[in-house]
């Protein structure tokens, strides 16, 4: 296989991988998940990058990358802190709680109707689907006080 | 002599201003103080003047007598004037004239004879009106206002007499029409009175039109705005003083070159000796054009047939005004205009009989309507308009006799014009501000001081031997009637030699042949004795109606009186309404001191009584006065019966309607003029005026608005993408982003 | 490549804000009075500034990652006295308890801001645009405990995110064309600018245009341009004041820095496609900032849409910069800097005005907050309604100098004849105009509401003198610079002249930091 088939491998991988972070991104409502499917456009391009690198025979690229692994994790601890802090004042992770802000007289988004439960025996743990309210166990609340 | 010029407008101006800031809060009641004060010294100023002028006129007598006084540059434009050709003639070329010319515009102010007679009759008439007003304005809310406009009306007056240039002329000019406009609306309170002034503004309007082309045309055509000769020497200097010019001009000849150029004014010593006025090939259509324009305005100004309409309407301002600016002073500036530029119409025959047909119209046709008119003011009105005509008439003669009796006429008008319109004044005064003259009568015994000055005015104006009225009247008929006799003899001559089929053809299309245009001033002299009759029954009509008859007073006259500040101005006026034209008729005054102008030095001439002509004016006024005393003194009994005649209310009786064109009708309406324009002018203007507003509010400002809307609704549209959820914004960012390199894609 | 002292030295003054940013965060722990950690955040700054002052117009230095050129010594010092004025403007609006997490955060973003102006590197770069997003969002979040303060920074964080993600995306491409992150090369050492023209015609040339796009997308949404905009209205909103006139300055600064670093620095001069990209980007951004701006009636929404609109006259100077580099004229860049200083000075006395103005113990936020303000504060008002005027480009004050520069630059190439884009500059040019139009409507609504609606019966105000002095400095100086635009014009002309010169050696003496490439 000759370099640049292999470098074109690498490239559809971090391009899907990147797609599927935006993907996600665009379409969960956790802030959790949203969170996370940022840190994977950030692999995408972490892998396109080392194999950019390896096209080349240059470290620059690998290099890159343990600066962005440095940065993502600054973000990441950020990234918790925020959520953890905004999770404890509206006790809930739906990013579509955070829309007051909005040109005057435009229509808040509602959901029309609420995807269903997810059928199955074993609820916890799950990350609560985004849009209603998280449904935690008695013996639950009672033992942490929040979310 | 220099200080003199500059000290008669500066002291009107300086009250003026001195009024107009103190006038509200300091002088308030004292406020005519400034202003008649600097009047009065206006009036030593200008009598000085004329002693002066007659001085320098006697000490340099050759080619009349003239004294620029140029005070600061307003303007200059280097290079601004290329001549299409050079224009140079035989004593042109003695000192050369530059080939490309400045536009200059200097305030220049000149002391000649004609000046110096204007400023005189301007500042002596309004020193008696402003002593008037202080009797008659008294306790007006805008007394200190009357004042300033008055100071800076005769600042306005006086300036447009005295300055060298036709440009300043049109800037004082407009600064008259201003202080008119202005005073005519002095109660601005009244609807009537508002618009008043502003249909003497806007009738003015076509006539400053008219003036303001015309000096576009002498600028174009004589390469200069000024009046006199403008000398540059070679060290840079500017020298106007005609003395040195013509020194000059003859060291030039002489062979001594002092290589000074020369531009020659448009009535400056130079040109009229040369008498070079027509420039070109189209020089003759050029000249005419110019004097038809300024014949425009000085309609405008002087209220001549057709514009002038707005005199009679302008009787709504107060009377002092009516009497100084409308009666005697602004509205001879048409009749000085053409004074001043006799040397241009001179040049063009066809523009003189113009002018003489539109004086003796005007002076027929305002006659007329005045003999029916029953507001007293008004029938003054239009008796000055039919005066100011007789001016015209004597003017469009072209021969100096002509323009000297017209000038005198001017003169000895606005004195007797001024006391009948005090007097006027005094009657309304006393009568609690009413005219009608239908609502009193019978006021020799309640007014008599106000009736003798009346009288005395009357007596003038209705040309009555002896005094003033009759000497100028009887002058202008004799130079209309002897126009027409000089022009029969050289048609005759003429014809005998059959010039007229030899002359070149572009000639004889703007000179109206010798044998019509002599037919034109004998009907001319017909119509103006005519006039004359109808002068001496309307004035003696308005005076019987006014002061004869039973008495009675209307209910507004709560206390007639005649205050001593109204009625000695009055005294005034009518010593020099019975004598000054007799006294300066005696001496040969007018025309002699008249001539001592450069531009109206051409031919040495001495008016001399004509008996005949006298004669038949004077039997003239004599029937005209007792035609009316025949009429209306008495028990009046054949007014009502005159008046059912002329009225053709037998025609009516027999066509069940009244008849609108009826000859009394048409004097009384005033021959429908007013409504003429109105359907003419004022309807159309007014539809057109209004379509074009329908279009700016609703086209033009609907697109304004539309471009202006489309921002706002670009915004509503993008607005509507910030819904404010995170998701919408990511996806916005993503979406712009897919869009963006999909284009690029495109594009590469 | 081996860094060696001398490469240490030249980031001295980067160096000792983040160590003072950390002491600040470190002892902030143990004493938690508010008036004494502003003196300590001033001092770290001013000891930068001297040291930028030090090394305004000192030859190009060139070490590998980092470069110090004229665009880099403009950047510094507006970062530094940016730095310097936001301590003034937050010294007493600060909560207290926060003060010192906020003054260290604001250290932290001015290094990053001084590192971005110097980056020739794309890992430089990266780290230093990141090292002005974090202590961004601790900023934002710092500000204010409530809903709206909480929204703004949920909003900014993720999508900032996702432009980090995006930008970072576009740097890989351009690293994989070029196989090295050096963007400016020197010597034997290549760096993407030197291989880019040869990359074009290569098989992988194609990726330049995604790439482009990539970068302007992520560097877009710090310089607030259309689409990536959306966050701006709300943020600014939701937070206070202080931190929006930080928001509105910093990341523009950092973007407007990093594009002229990667951007004009790197594309080919040949390429047009660029210029084409900024100049639609341009005219979308100044034209849904100004039609957005006219509903608006929130003072900082209001402003906001402002920044957008005034993103796009920068990205005139951007596209001026790429279009004339062929031609060698550098009028863009420096018109687009000399912008950027103009625009920064009028914003941050904008919002501190606004900070400055109180309505019912509340900051001011309703356009009817400042209603008769020239009657309670007349002299805020002025100075207000100077800095409104400048924004809006009124001819005597500096921004219409700005506006000038700008779009006279795209007006002579869409005169010059022999230019191939010079229908694009065509359009550009009316396009800003049209846009400075409208743009006037609202700033002079602002103007009409302080000078002739009826004051508020309660509008005190912070008796807040660093306020007073910001605004007063800022307003000051814009009509200063407007009397006399010549003299900052040509400060930063030759800078910006400077900008694409790239020294070929190294200044002898001055450092050796690639030595072993360099023939002794």
């Amino acid at each position: 296989m000759s370099e640049w088939a292999l470098l074109q491998n690498y490239l559809v991988v971090g391009a899907l991988l990147f797609g599927l972070g935006l993907v996600g991104l665009l379409v969960r409502r956790n802030l959790i998940v949203m969170f996370l499917c940022a840190e994977m456009m950030l692999q995408g391009v972490s892998l396109s990058l080392v194999a950019w690198g390896r096209y080349h025979g240059d470290w620059g690229g690998q290099i890159f990358v343990v600066f962005m692994i440095a940065v993502a994790a600054c973000e990441a601890a950020i990234a918790l802190a925020l959520i953890l802090m905004l999770a404890k004042q509206t006790g809930s992770l739906d990013v579509a709680i955070w829309q007051d802000l909005r040109e005057e007289g435009q229509a808040p988004f509602v959901d029309r109707g609420l995807p269903g439960h997810t059928a199955g025996t074993q609820k916890w743990p799950t990350l609560t689907p985004a849009g209603i309210e998280p449904q935690a166990d008695e013996d639950e609340s009672n033992h942490r006080s929040q979310i | 002599m220099e200080w003199l010029v500059v000290l008669i407008p500066t002291l009107p101006l300086v009250a003026a201003i001195v009024t107009a800031s103190l006038g509200p809060r300091v002088l308030r009641s004292q406020s005519h103080l400034p202003v008649v004060i600097a009047l009065a010294l206006s009036l030593l100023c200008s009598l000085v003047l004329v002693v002066q002028v007659q001085r320098g006129y006697t000490e340099n007598s050759d080619t009349g007598f003239e004294v620029p006084i140029q005070l600061w540059s307003w303007a200059v434009i280097e290079d601004a004037h290329v001549p299409e050709i050079s224009g140079l003639t035989a004593a042109g070329k003695s000192l050369d004239e530059p080939i490309t010319r400045p536009f200059r515009v200097d305030i220049t102010l000149r002391a000649d004879a004609l000046t110096a007679t204007m400023l005189a009759m301007v500042t002596f008439i309004s020193t008696l009106v402003a002593l008037f007003s202080v009797g008659y304005m008294h306790d007006d809310r805008g007394y200190w206002r009357f004042f300033t406009y008055l100071g800076l009306f005769v600042f306005s007056m006086t300036m447009l007499v005295s300055v060298s240039n036709f440009l300043l002329l049109f800037v004082f000019w407009e600064g008259v029409g201003v202080c008119s406009y202005l005073l005519i609306g002095f109660w601005y309170t009244r609807p009537s009175a508002a618009a008043a002034g502003k249909k003497a503004f806007l009738v003015n309007r076509v006539g400053d039109f008219g003036l303001i082309i015309a000096v576009f045309l002498i600028w174009t055509t004589y390469g200069t705005v000024n009046y006199h000769d403008v000398l540059h020497t070679p060290a840079g200097k500017v020298v106007v003083d005609s003395k040195t010019v013509q020194e000059a001009v003859s060291e030039k000849a002489a062979g001594m070159d002092p290589g000074s150029t020369l531009i020659r004014g448009v009535l400056g010593q130079s040109r009229i000796k040369t008498n070079d006025f027509v420039i070109g090939p189209d020089g003759e259509l050029v000249v005419l054009a110019i004097c038809l324009l300024f014949l425009l305005g000085a309609c405008g100004k002087s209220a001549q047939f057709p514009l002038h309409i707005w005199l009679p309407d302008a009787m709504e301002g107060p009377t002092p005004v009516s009497a100084l600016i409308h009666a005697a002073t602004m509205v001879t500036a048409g009749v000085y205009l053409v004074v001043r530029c006799t040397p241009l119409f001179a040049a063009c025959p066809t523009a003189q009989l113009i002018v003489a047909c539109v004086g003796g119209f005007t002076a027929l046709l305002a006659a007329v309507i005045a003999l029916t008119q029953f507001d007293l003011k008004r029938v003054l009105a239009y008796s000055t308009i039919s005066q100011l005509g007789y001016m015209f008439l004597a003017l469009g003669t072209g021969t100096m006799a002509g323009i000297t009796a017209g000038f005198f006429h001017l003169f000895t008008h606005a004195f007797f014009k001024a006391l009948l319109f005090l007097g006027a004044g005094s009657v309304m005064h006393a009568m609690g501000d009413v005219i009608d003259m239908r609502k009193f009568g019978g006021l020799r015994h309640i007014l008599p001081k106000t009736h003798l000055t009346f009288l005395c005015g009357c007596l003038a104006l209705a040309g009555i031997p002896l005094f003033s009225g009759f000497w100028s009247k009887d002058q202008i008929v004799k130079a209309v009637k002897e126009k027409a006799d000089q022009l029969e003899v050289s048609a005759v001559t003429l014809a005998d030699l059959d010039t007229v089929a030899s002359a070149p053809p572009e000639k004889q299309v703007f000179t109206i042949p010798p044998p019509w245009s002599a037919s034109i001033y004998r009907w001319l002299h017909w119509s103006a004795m005519f006039t004359a009759l109808l002068t001496a029954f309307y004035t003696f009509r308005a005076y019987y109606l006014t002061f004869w008859g039973r008495q009675y007073v209307p209910e507004e006259a709560d206390h007639p009186h005649e205050p001593a500040s109204m009625w000695r101005p009055l005294a005034v006026l009518s010593v020099c309404a019975l004598a000054i034209g007799g006294v300066l008729e005696i001496y040969h005054q007018p025309a002699g001191y008249l001539q001592q102008t450069p531009s109206l030095s051409g031919e040495s001439f001495i008016p001399k009584l004509d008996g005949e002509v006298a004669l038949i004016s004077s039997v003239i006024a004599l029937a005209g006065v007792g035609i009316a005393s025949v009429l209306y003194l008495g028990d009046r009994p054949f007014v009502g019966w005159l008046q059912a005649f002329f009225e053709f209310r037998w025609l009516s009786r027999v066509t069940r309607r009244a008849v609108y064109c009826s000859p009394y009708r048409l004097s009384s309406e005033k021959f429908y003029l007013d409504e003429l324009y109105g359907c003419v002018v004022i309807w159309p203007l007014r539809t057109l005026a209004n379509i074009s507003g329908i279009v700016d509010r609703w086209l033009i400002d609907g697109l304004v608005n539309l471009i202006g809307w489309l921002p706002r609704f670009a915004g509503w549209m993008v607005r509507s993408l910030h819904k404010g959820l995170l998701q919408f914004y990511a996806l916005g960012m993503v979406l712009g982003l897919l869009l963006l390199v999909l284009w690029m894609w495109w594009i590469r | 490549m081996p860094v060696d002292l001398e490469t240490i030295l030249i980031l001295v003054p980067e160096g000792a804000l983040i160590l003072s940013a950390t002491a600040l965060f470190v002892l902030g722990a143990a004493d938690r009075r508010r008036s004494w950690w502003p003196v300590c955040a001033t001092l770290p700054l001013l000891f930068a500034l001297v040291m930028v002052v030090r090394d305004w117009g000192r030859p190009v230095l060139y070490s590998g990652p980092l470069i110090q050129d004229a665009t880099g010594d403009t950047g510094r010092l507006l970062s530094v006295v940016l730095g310097l004025v936001m301590v003034l403007m937050a010294w007493r609006q600060t909560r207290r308890k926060l003060a010192t997490e906020f003054f260290g955060g604001l250290l932290m973003v001015v290094a990053g801001l001084m590192l971005v102006s110097r980056a020739n590197d794309l890992v430089f770069l990266f780290l230093g645009t990141e090292l002005v997003s974090i202590p961004t969002y601790m900023l934002l979040f710092l500000g204010k405990r409530n809903r709206a303060s909480s929204e703004a920074t949920v909003k900014y964080f993720f999508l900032s995110l996702l432009a980090s993600a995006l930008f970072l995306y576009g740097v890989s491409f351009v690293y994989g064309m070029s196989g090295t992150t050096l963007l400016v090369g020197s010597g034997d050492l290549l760096g993407i600018r030197d291989k880019l023209p040869e990359i074009m015609q290569s098989q992988i040339g194609g990726l330049l245009p995604l790439g482009l796009v990539l970068v302007l997308a992520g560097l877009g949404f710090k310089i607030t341009a259309v689409p990536f905009h959306f966050y701006a209205p709300d943020v600014y909103q939701g937070t206070t004041n202080v931190n929006a006139a930080f928001l509105a300055c910093a990341p523009k600064i950092a973007g407007i820095l990093a594009l002229t670093r990667i951007v004009v620095n790197v594309v080919p001069a040949e390429f047009y496609l660029g210029a084409k990209l900024v100049i639609v980007l341009a005219i979308v951004t100044m034209t849904v900032g100004n039609v957005c701006a006219l509903w608006q009636t929130h003072v900082r929404r209001l402003m906001a849409y402002s920044s957008i609109a005034h993103a796009g006259y920068l990205l005139i100077g951007l596209a001026l910069g790429l279009a004339s580099a062929s031609s060698g004229g550098l009028h863009g860049l420096s018109a687009m800097l000399f912008y950027l200083v103009l625009y920064v000075v009028a914003t941050l006395g904008t919002f501190g005005a606004f900070a400055y103005v109180r309505s019912r113990g509340e900051e001011a936020e309703h356009l009817d907050d400042l209603a008769g303000l020239s009657q309670t504060h007349a002299p805020i008002a002025a100075m207000l309604a100077v800095c409104m005027l400048s924004l809006a480009g009124i001819p005597p004050l500096a921004g219409f100098w700005g506006k000038l520069t700008l779009f006279s630059g795209a007006v002579e190439l869409a005169f010059d004849m022999t230019h191939p884009m010079r229908g694009w500059f065509a359009v550009l040019a009316v396009a800003g105009a049209l846009n400075a139009a409208i743009a006037a409507a609202y700033y002079l609504r602002v103007i009409l509401v302080m000078y002739f609606k009826p004051p508020h019966s309660d509008s005190p105000v912070t008796a807040d003198h660093g306020l007073q002095t910001v605004v007063a400095i800022c307003s000051v100086l814009l009509v200063l610079i407007g009397a006399d635009p010549g003299r900052l014009l040509d400060a930063i002309e030759p800078q910006a002249v400077r900008a694409r010169q790239v020294p070929v050696e190294p200044e002898l003496g001055m450092n050796a930091p690639d030595g072993e490439q360099i023939p002794e």
